[in-house]
């Protein structure tokens, strides 16, 4: 859950708010609910013979993860996904441009390696679709970790000192998010002048951070509160230094979680501002711009379906790995009261 | 002798978590007689709540087992009935009142309809007049000023007692003759406190339901009920009366748990808590529950469970092999109740 | 109530002035009206001098800004640089067939997702939920563009096949221009409203969810049963009122969402509303078309806000106004 203003200024809890460009909305607490169950309580070195393990916070995380079946499997997927687009040079059977003029439209086949056909000027589909993979790839994670890393820092300066600081983020993560993101980001691609993959990542990374901010500030305000009383009484000096070393491991969570899912959104968007014309030209090549030629040739399904399917897959992985994440990383426990 | 009116016999309630099953109550035996105020003490996790969640059916199940057990009230089974019985039971021959006023009440309902509703469920046909008069009336009782206001008003506009006096008002609308009051001053100020527990004094008086008080404070113990068990990891280590307990305490932990609450008349340099960490409800350690903790513990311990065996007359049972030891042995508490 | 109507209102205006304005200056810094009007070749020496006087396009940008503003009131937005159309009926009409595809799609999305959400937490883990979650994750998965033009495809090929039309895949009617609410212009809305409907109905479905679960799990939901008040009784009264109101939220977050999804939806299927016409501005460096629409589009974003919180506080007795 996290949190929002409402109308009377007070906070609010919301199921993860949803991050929206080009239609596409963030994925609330889904998954599936844990078991409820008593907090074994503290691990306690019982009579000889039983000893509970006391496991560190990351390795029951991590136990938590690879229990969640979907991530693991959301997890596979990405690794033979990204990894054949990290490794397209040798995963590709012919290059980007390889351009075959005596073979246009050829529908999927084995013959040749053409697995996804050849569009109309001969080129591979499956291979100019895995450049298209580490396109998306780049993107999303530059994306994500940009926007992460710059989020983080300004949702902690804005939660931690609060005041005019925390007021302004607010009115300007407040604009962006309801805002239609799509329509923002294409005015800017269009009239800066769209092309570059690192340009329109630049530009999506500048829009997602304000997402994050909003999460670490949430996580900041609350436990200022806490942990402020306290580090100020343990020691007087240096207590912004404590604060940053007590309060920032705990936004942690939230923030590899929104990151995770925010590669998704970005795969997405960039994919919709590609379509439509504004985003990623060519020769670098682009799982949205591929739709967009295959939408040239109705007749040739294969040149919409595979690049669109693609898509569908890297972001319903990503989000299962998110999800994973989620409920590794934020386990909702419910005590009942013995 | 009375008859009892309720007589819970071998009560087994379990709950399957990611670690393993929780015995939250393994294997609970009382009777509960016409009239009487019995109190339940004990540490979180001791199976105090879940013991009489279990008699109402409000266990979430998935998770959740009766085990085994029979509940036996006015002669029917309560663990047994089914769900359309069991429904008609509650809130009507047994209540219950919770812990937190804040957020046992239905935020978004009027306080009026949320109290008429317990009546209204188990007698449809009533008018709403009568009802809301039953309700005011009720709320007077409760020592709750302007009821006819308050009838209106919503949850937050009330304050913490206030919504504990509400809750009471609500559970025995229906002139149950159990009622279980699940700690319900421990969410409240010290001064509220009192007066909830004077105005649950006052309604038991007025309804002569026997009650069942379950808490974590011998105080409250020491000034409401009539006989009380001591519970620990699911098992009931001691039962008397409050005399008879606070005189002459026959288990380790009942003497433990009263050593370690500061004596107020004279001056303590040290206070003593038990020592050792509260028990893994999933696994509990062979024999004696307490027995890692237990400053008698032998050899014994480790391997039998004691049973509830009676110390003095069968009025007052501990479930220790060695209780006959701490016979004069003086609590803290001995001269207050002499 | 009305005070806090009317303060919400006064306040949103600072927010419409400061957006428009940092959009002002961002698109005419990117796409220089001067220069556009100076490589305009429809435009004779006397009429570019002339729209030139007329635009104020040689002041500098902050009072072009204001003139702008003006326009707003007195010449209805004004003109387009590019075609020299009049702006208004252009927007309001395109308006119009966005207003209509959005508002089927969403309502929609809105009665049968919050329906699949509420079965599906009280149905937990049965194959109905599992069906619907893996519906779900599938909807958050898929590009719009993309269901949209496999939609189109898909329809066209049919139609290929067995030359039956049963929905069109492009454009609002058979004859431009033609009634809004015919059996015509559904038959050509179908495909586009489930484009739009799919992932709306992901999220509401979704949250519905969530939000219910949170709630079937609290304190006063346990009070209820232990009234002894009927389950479905519960569900209905205590469990869904409580759950409703994190939605309110959800929705009014989602306007931008639909209007994005709208730009790509009418883009794929060729329907004359208004994220086609903010395209079509964008492609031509149509300054003035451009800030239409994003005026209109934050002014919509911003009512749909205001009524997404009053809504909130008719269900929300917490929430005080004054």
């Amino acid at each position: 859950m996290t949190e929002f203003t409402r109308p009377d200024g007070s906070s609010g809890l919301v199921p993860t708010a949803p991050t929206v460009a080009g239609g596409q909305p963030l994925a609330p607490d889904a998954g599936i609910d844990t078991a409820v169950g008593m907090d074994p309580g503290v691990d306690s070195t019982a009579a000889a013979g039983l000893e509970l393990k006391v496991r560190s916070q990351w390795s029951y995380a991590r136990m938590r993860f690879f229990r969640h079946r979907l991530a693991v499997a959301g997890l596979v997927g990405l690794i033979i996904i990204f990894g054949a687009g990290i490794f397209a040079n040798f995963v590709a059977p012919y290059s980007y441009a390889a351009i075959d003029l005596n073979n246009i439209l050829h529908p999927p086949t084995t013959v040749d390696k053409h697995y996804f056909g050849t569009d109309g000027i001969g080129a591979d589909e499956f291979s100019r679709v895995i450049y298209g993979i580490r396109t998306s790839l780049e993107v999303g994670v530059f994306v994500a970790v940009v926007s992460s890393i710059f989020g983080l820092i300004v949702g902690a300066v804005a939660g931690y000192f609060g005041g005019l600081l925390d007021n302004l983020l607010m009115r300007i993560t407040d604009l962006v998010l309801t805002l239609p993101a799509l329509a923002i980001l294409l005015a800017v691609t269009a009239l800066l002048g769209g092309g570059s993959q690192w340009t329109i990542s630049i530009i999506l990374a500048a829009f997602f951070w304000t997402g994050i901010a909003r999460v670490v500030r949430g996580v900041f305000l609350s436990l200022r509160e806490k942990e402020y009383v306290e580090a100020a009484k343990a020691s007087g000096a240096g207590d912004a230094r404590i604060m940053f070393r007590h309060i920032l491991p705990n936004t942690l969570g939230p923030v590899i979680v929104n990151g995770t899912l925010a590669v998704g959104t970005a795969i997405l968007t960039e994919a919709a501002l590609s379509f439509l014309g504004f985003g990623i030209q060519p020769p670098t090549s682009s799982l949205g711009a591929l739709v967009a030629n295959g939408q040239n040739y109705p007749v040739q399904w294969w040149l919409t379906i595979f690049p669109g399917l693609l898509i569908v897959l890297i972001v319903l992985c990503v989000n299962f790995v998110g999800d994973g994440l989620r409920d590794a990383l934020d386990p909702q426990q419910r005590r009942i009261r013995a | 002798m009375p008859e009892p009116i309720l007589s819970i016999e071998d009560l087994v309630v379990e709950f399957k978590t990611e670690d393993g099953v929780v015995h939250a109550v393994d294997g609970v035996s009382y009777d509960l007689f016409p009239g009487e105020i019995l109190g339940i003490v004990g540490e979180s996790g001791s199976g105090k709540s879940v013991s009489t969640l279990a008699l109402l059916g409000l266990i979430p199940m998935p998770p959740g087992r009766i085990a085994s057990g029979t509940a036996m009230f006015k002669g029917r089974d309560l663990l047994r009935l089914k769900k359309k019985e069991l429904r008609k039971v509650r809130g009507n021959e047994v209540a219950m009142v919770f812990q937190d006023p804040m957020t046992s009440l239905n935020p978004v309902l009027t306080v009026g309809r949320q109290l008429g509703e317990a009546i209204k469920t188990h007698y449809p046909d009533k008018k709403d007049d009568e009802v809301k008069q039953r309700i005011i009336e009720l709320l007077k009782l409760v020592g709750v000023p302007n009821p006819e206001t308050r009838y209106t008003q919503f949850p937050h506009e009330f304050s913490g007692g206030m919504r504990q006096r509400a809750m009471i008002a609500m559970g025995i609308a229906n002139s149950p003759s159990l009622l279980i009051a699940d700690e319900p001053t421990t969410a409240l100020d010290v001064t509220i406190q009192a007066q909830v527990l004077e105005v649950l004094k006052r309604v038991q008086h007025e309804t002569e339901a026997a009650t069942i008080l379950i808490t974590h404070d011998l105080g409250i113990v020491a000034e409401m009920c009539d006989r009380v068990l001591v519970m620990y990891a699911g098992h009931i280590v001691e039962s008397g009366t409050v005399e008879a307990i606070f005189r002459s305490p026959r288990h380790p932990y009942t003497i433990g748990l009263m050593n370690s609450l500061p004596k107020l008349t004279e001056d303590e340099e040290w206070l003593e808590p038990i020592t050792g960490a509260p028990p893994s409800l999933i696994n509990l350690p062979p024999g004696c529950p307490f027995h890692p903790r237990c400053f008698l513990a032998r050899e014994r311990c480790r391997q039998e469970n004691p049973p509830l065996a009676p110390v003095e007359g069968s009025a007052h049972q501990s479930a220790c092999h060695f209780s006959e030891e701490l016979i004069g042995r003086k609590s803290k508490f001995s001269e207050a109740v002499a | 109530m009305l005070t806090y109507i009317a303060r919400r209102v006064l306040y949103s205006i600072p927010v419409l002035f400061f957006s428009t304005f940092f959009s002002f200056l961002f698109v005419s810094y990117a796409a220089n009206p001067l220069v556009a009007a100076r490589s305009n070749p429809r435009l004779s020496p006397h009429l570019l001098q002339l729209l030139i006087h007329q635009n104020h396009l040689d002041k500098p940008v902050v009072v072009r800004y204001f003139y702008w503003v003006e326009a707003i009131f007195t010449d209805k937005l004004g003109k387009s640089l590019i075609t020299l159309k009049p702006i208004w009926p252009d927007i309001t009409r395109t308006m119009g067939h966005t207003a209509q595809l959005i508002i089927i799609a969403e309502s929609l999305a809105i009665i049968i997702g919050i329906a699949v959400g509420i079965y599906s937490a009280i149905r937990q883990y049965s194959l109905f939920d599992y069906s619907f979650t893996s519906i779900s994750f599938l909807g958050f998965a898929m590009p719009v563009f993309w269901l949209a033009l496999v939609l189109q495809i898909l329809f066209v090929d049919i139609y290929n096949h067995w030359h039956v039309r049963i929905v069109y895949t492009s454009g609002l009617n058979t004859v431009p221009g033609g009634p809004a609410w015919s059996v015509d212009r559904l038959q050509h809305l179908v495909l586009p409203v489930i484009t739009l409907f799919v992932v709306s109905f992901a999220l509401y479905s979704r949250y519905m969810r969530a939000s219910m679960l949170d709630v079937i799990n609290s304190d006063y939901v346990r009070t209820a049963r232990a009234k002894g008040v009927r389950e479905r009784k519960v569900v209905m009264r205590h469990v869904f009122r409580n759950a409703l109101i994190p939605i309110t939220t959800v929705a009014a977050l989602n306007i931008g969402g639909l209007l994005g999804g709208a730009i790509v939806t009418e883009t794929v299927f060729t329907l004359d509303g208004m994220g086609h016409y903010f395209v079509l501005a964008l492609g031509q460096g149509d300054t003035y078309e451009v800030m239409a629409y994003l005026l209109v589009t934050a002014v919509i974003v911003i009512l749909f806000n205001l009524i997404a919180d009053i809504a909130y506080g008719f269900l929300d007795p917490r929430i005080r106004y004054d």
